[in-house]
């Protein structure tokens, strides 16, 4: 999977090239409109990571050059402006997602995957780990053939886990991505525990092996 | 009570004909009683003179008693020699009309009668003082009357149209709030000071309205401005906790690290809210059924209350629909109910109640009342412990004024509670 990050903040395109790099993804960097659409009018991409604020122009005018050209590559916009019209503008440009600034990579890692499901596994919506399945279209899971009844957070959760696996994500990632629009409700990161032991014990009771590992005074991995 | 422009004026209008009033009736007083005095004493000469012309001549001794009985207020009298020259004094005499003492002035001179030497007496009427006083005082007391009758309606209508700019400007600066964009329109005077006060007045409004608009903006950016350093943080962070060779303690330093960032985000987040609030942002309004929106926010909310041992009970429930911007009312409930929770003690109960147009959110908590003056100020905590961002209030309190909804906060010992009323 290729990905093209457009970002003129240096130090973020680097923390998310590190990060998204791995676990079946290749990363590339770019820092101005110039150069991507260089890059674009060469190169496939599976997702775009495009900044709005850049220091030759506007992303969205990329965006639309983009449609424009009938490229059908995936885009998730990542911009510091909040404003719920800067996000539909992006996304009637043509955006699949819009992530604010600031964001956990955990949750950048998320959203770019599920864009990838959506553009390159239209009809096939299940995401296996091992001996676990995961439907995406209609929120089941299964150990071997063995259905686990999940919560609408857990079910969240597992995705999330899995996503990033083999990395360590801290409670606030996690309770973050919970919480969604509420996040700024949350007092404390403790309530994720609970999902967290009631994911286990679920999986564990299906026979799945104990994949969640508590990385002491951080958070979780989810670990082959 | 202040007092009113006009009604001021108009008083000290008052004050000082009542004054002038006062002062001047004596005067008039002593001036009439001289004057008409001067004139009864000139006018009981010219009576003597004419006797001395017209009468004396032909007049004989004989003719005194004559003379006497048919000439009231003038006889001729037996010389008692103490009179050597034209002699005047005062005397009263009976009105045989009504009784009453009348004060006269007299005229005494001697007189030769064919070589006998004879008074002559004349009298003239005076004013009666009592008359006079009476008389004066009701005309004085009516021009009083006149006075304050006429200056009454005078002033008003004068004042009012004099001063008509002033107040019209008055209501148009009344009507100014620095925070919305509509400008006063005051209105243009032909009086050079209401021209000055109106050029002075639009100034300071420019001035202050650059001031309050540069400030936002300066807000609006900075707050921006830190999501991208914020993004840097915390990516940066998320990479670095995958270093296999961080020690548990290091681990739980970056976790904290990682709390404060997130702390950090709410913070701007809620800056921006503020200040986009400020800016007349949310525009779009539609219907929206509040006990909807609230069972929403209360799923996450049992969900977090779990944790801290809390209870949330719902009670009266009702169909509730007002007019608002959707993002805005659900911050305003989130930062309500997520109040109740942050200052609630472990074992502690949240209530909400949704009933009358009128939402109630009630949680115990500590034992004291919050102080009701600044509840409601940026980044006001009730000790300095807490951990919200201190803007939670204040956005709830700036959603509700925008919308004219009213908040209040009471405290009954026991349950801290805050209620909309919309």
């Amino acid at each position: 999977m290729k990905l093209l990050i457009i970002e003129d903040e240096r130090e973020l395109a680097e923390a998310m090239h590190t990060y998204l790099s791995g676990n079946g993804f290749v990363c590339e960097c770019v820092h101005d409109i110039k150069n991507a659409l260089d890059k674009l009018s060469i190169y496939e991409y599976d997702c775009i990571l495009l900044d709005l604020m850049l220091a030759d122009g506007d992303g969205i005018t990329l965006l639309r050059e983009l449609r424009a050209m009938q490229k059908t590559d995936g885009v998730l916009i990542i911009s510091a402006r909040d404003t719920l019209d800067t996000k539909l503008e992006g996304l009637h440009a043509g955006a699949d997602d819009y992530l604010t600034k600031p964001f956990h990579l955990p949750e950048l890692m998320a959203r770019v995957q599920a864009i990838i499901r959506r553009h390159k596994f239209s009809g096939n919506n299940i995401i296996r780990f091992n001996e676990i399945n995961i439907d995406l279209l209609r929120k089941e899971v299964f150990v071997d053939d063995k259905a686990v009844l999940l919560t609408r957070k857990e079910f969240d959760l597992l995705l999330y886990l899995v996503g990033n696996s083999k990395r360590v994500l801290s409670k606030n990632a996690i309770a973050e991505h919970l919480s969604g629009d509420m996040a700024d409700m949350m007092i404390s990161f403790d309530f994720i525990y609970a999902h967290i032991k009631n994911l286990k014990k679920k999986l564990l009771q299906a026979g799945a092996p104990d994949y969640i590992k508590t990385v002491y005074g951080i958070g979780y991995k989810w670990t082959e | 009570m202040r007092k009113q422009l006009l009604h001021t004026t108009l008083r000290k209008y008052l004050v000082f004909s009542l004054l002038v009033l006062m002062v001047t009736a004596p005067v008039f007083y002593v001036f009439t009683e001289h004057w008409h005095r001067a004139e009864a004493e000139e006018a009981l000469l010219l009576r003597l003179h004419e006797f001395e012309r017209y009468t004396l001549p032909g007049f004989q001794i004989s003719d005194i008693e004559k003379w006497n009985e048919w000439n009231r207020d003038q006889q001729i009298l037996p010389d008692t020699g103490s009179i050597t020259k034209p002699w005047f004094s005062n005397a009263s005499h009976l009105n045989i009309m009504d009784g009453d003492q009348e004060p006269y002035r007299e005229l005494y001179a001697p007189l030769q009668i064919n070589g006998t030497r004879k008074l002559f007496y004349a009298r003239e009427n005076l004013l009666d003082n009592m008359d006079m006083v009476y008389n004066i005082v009701s005309l004085y007391v009516s021009i009083l009357i006149l006075l304050i009758v006429g200056m009454m309606i005078l002033s008003g209508r004068v004042t009012r149209k004099l001063w008509k700019p002033y107040y019209a400007m008055l209501s148009a600066l009344e009507g100014f709030k620095v925070d919305k964009p509509e400008m006063p329109d005051l209105p243009e005077s032909d009086i050079d000071e209401f021209h000055r006060l109106k050029e002075v007045s639009e100034k300071l409004i420019e001035r202050n309205v650059t001031i309050y608009r540069d400030q936002k903006e300066f807000v609006e950016n900075a707050a921006h401005e830190l999501q991208t350093p914020l993004a840097v943080l915390q990516g940066r962070l998320d990479n670095l906790i995958q270093d296999e060779k961080l020690t548990q303690e290091q681990l739980a330093e970056l976790s904290k690290l990682s709390e404060t960032i997130y702390r950090l985000h709410y913070l701007n987040k809620n800056l921006l809210l503020l200040s986009r609030l400020e800016y007349d942002q949310y525009q779009d309004t539609g219907s929206h059924n509040l006990a909807v929106l609230l069972e929403k926010q209360l799923d996450f909310l049992e969900e977090l209350a779990r944790e801290k041992n809390i209870t949330i009970e719902k009670q009266e429930w009702e169909s509730i629909s007002v007019q608002a911007n959707q993002v805005l009312l659900e911050v305003l409930l989130r930062n309500l109910l997520s109040n109740a929770l942050k200052h609630n003690a472990s074992g502690g109960i949240i209530r909400v109640q949704l009933q009358h147009q009128r939402l109630l959110v009630q949680n115990t908590g500590p034992l004291t009342e919050l102080d009701k003056g600044r509840l409601f100020n940026r980044f006001f905590r009730a000790n300095d412990q807490e951990q919200g961002s201190g803007l939670g209030l204040a956005i709830v309190k700036k959603i509700t004024d925008r919308y004219g909804w009213i908040i209040t906060y009471h405290f009954d010992g026991a349950y801290h509670s805050f209620t909309i009323s919309f």
